[in-house]
């Protein structure tokens, strides 16, 4: 699986929580979406946990500071398939 | 205004958690000066308290943090699962009640979330605001679940001189900091179950804030408080929805269930107020399951003519 492919993927998790349409970039961080709430970020973790079949340790998250570390994060922790 | 415990409260939130720290002061940036002399007091009079047991503001900070830590962890289950983590009284117990260090963290974190959450503060608004209009003739107060004191001890500004003002709680941690924080002869306090609290007196207020959701019968709570109510009594009542906490066991998933089962209980709504706890739109936050607060002060429900 690529970067690409984890953000098509986010892209869905994220159009299904969030009320405001926002397109995923490698670029983006959660300062960039006002919807983006530390609880609703709580929201969009579980939702990413339930879809790739993976779970963050605690801290490595909030230490991202974009989609794009993000969905490297998400492939490091992916079992592979 | 200046607000130097306030700030020295932010400060060190944000030194731990710079993210957390940031999310307060945007949310609490909009309250106004009203809030910020509240918040002054309410800080002032935590650290004094604290002195006693060598202790400060600070301590207090670290409690809400480590209750902020544990919030996320309870949440994350609670999306994971769709319930809460605890459903019985016993397990809460084992967790939490039965664990002086746990519920002594718990309580603290919970005294400085009513100024540094803005739900928590607009339920003292709330009660603020109308607490005074029901109160022109009572004679008596019952503060249940008493906590960190804060209710009782506005309670005791609001109310006429000489009103009796009786506080009940479960909790020995709460019972201790409610007396640190309210200093006060004027107040009864009492270490005893609900179901096991006798009065003298039925209440013209009584006061049941962020309890209901505390126990496995909310509906047998709620009862057990209009027993204790005087006919023409009013009751103050708060409780939230889709809100985990370590020592939650009921949950409401919607306002209306709360409403459902206050009129089972045989109140009806006089005034009510309900809180989202994010800056989210309201469909967001159903969709999201955000906690929203719920506050309301109620009266007896009329006789049922239809009933024998």
């Amino acid at each position: 699986m690529t970067q690409v492919e984890v953000i098509a993927k986010l892209q869905t998790i994220f159009d299904d929580l969030l009320l405001e349409p926002v397109v995923l970039t490698p670029e983006l961080s959660a300062n960039d979406v006002e919807e983006w709430t530390s609880l609703v970020q709580i929201s969009l973790l579980v939702a990413v946990e339930n879809e790739f079949g993976i779970q963050f340790n605690v801290g490595e998250v909030e230490r991202t500071r974009n989609i794009g570390e993000f969905a490297q994060l998400i492939l490091q922790r992916r079992k592979p398939t | 205004m200046n607000t130097p415990w306030l700030d020295q409260v932010l400060l060190q939130v944000e030194a731990a958690n710079p993210a957390h720290g940031k999310k307060l002061r945007k949310r609490l940036g909009g309250l106004g000066p009203e809030y910020a002399q509240r918040a002054e007091v309410h800080f002032a009079a935590y650290d004094e308290a604290q002195r006693t047991d060598g202790r400060s503001l600070a301590f207090g900070v670290e409690c809400y943090l480590a209750l902020s830590a544990d919030m996320v962890e309870e949440r994350k289950k609670f999306l994971r699962t769709g319930g809460y983590s605890n459903t019985s009284y016993k397990a809460v117990e084992e967790k939490v009640y039965g664990r002086p260090e746990v519920m002594e963290y718990h309580m603290h974190g919970l005294a400085l979330a009513q100024f540094l959450w803005p739900e928590q503060y607009e339920r003292l608004r709330f009660f603020c605001d109308h607490l005074p209009g029901y109160a022109a003739t009572a004679r008596s107060y019952l503060e249940i679940g008493g906590g960190h004191g804060l209710y009782t001890k506005t309670a005791l500004a609001l109310l006429p001189p000489g009103t009796r003002i009786d506080l009940v709680d479960i909790s020995a941690s709460s019972l201790k900091l409610a007396r640190q924080m309210i200093q006060s002869d004027a107040v009864t306090f009492t270490l005893r179950d609900l179901f096991e609290y006798e009065s003298p007196v039925r209440y013209d207020l009584i006061s049941i804030a962020e309890v209901i959701e505390h126990v496995e019968d909310p509906i047998a709570m709620m009862r057990r408080v209009g027993a204790l109510l005087a006919p023409d009594g009013t009751v103050f009542a708060t409780t939230p929805i889709n809100a985990p906490m370590i020592d939650h066991i009921y949950l409401f998933r919607t306002v209306d269930e709360i409403r459902a089962l206050l009129a089972r209980a045989g109140f009806v709504v006089v005034r009510e107020i309900t809180v989202l706890s994010e800056d989210v739109p309201a469909a967001s936050a159903t969709k999201l399951k955000i906690p929203v607060m719920y506050a309301a002060f109620l009266r007896h429900a009329p006789p049922d003519p239809s009933r024998p």
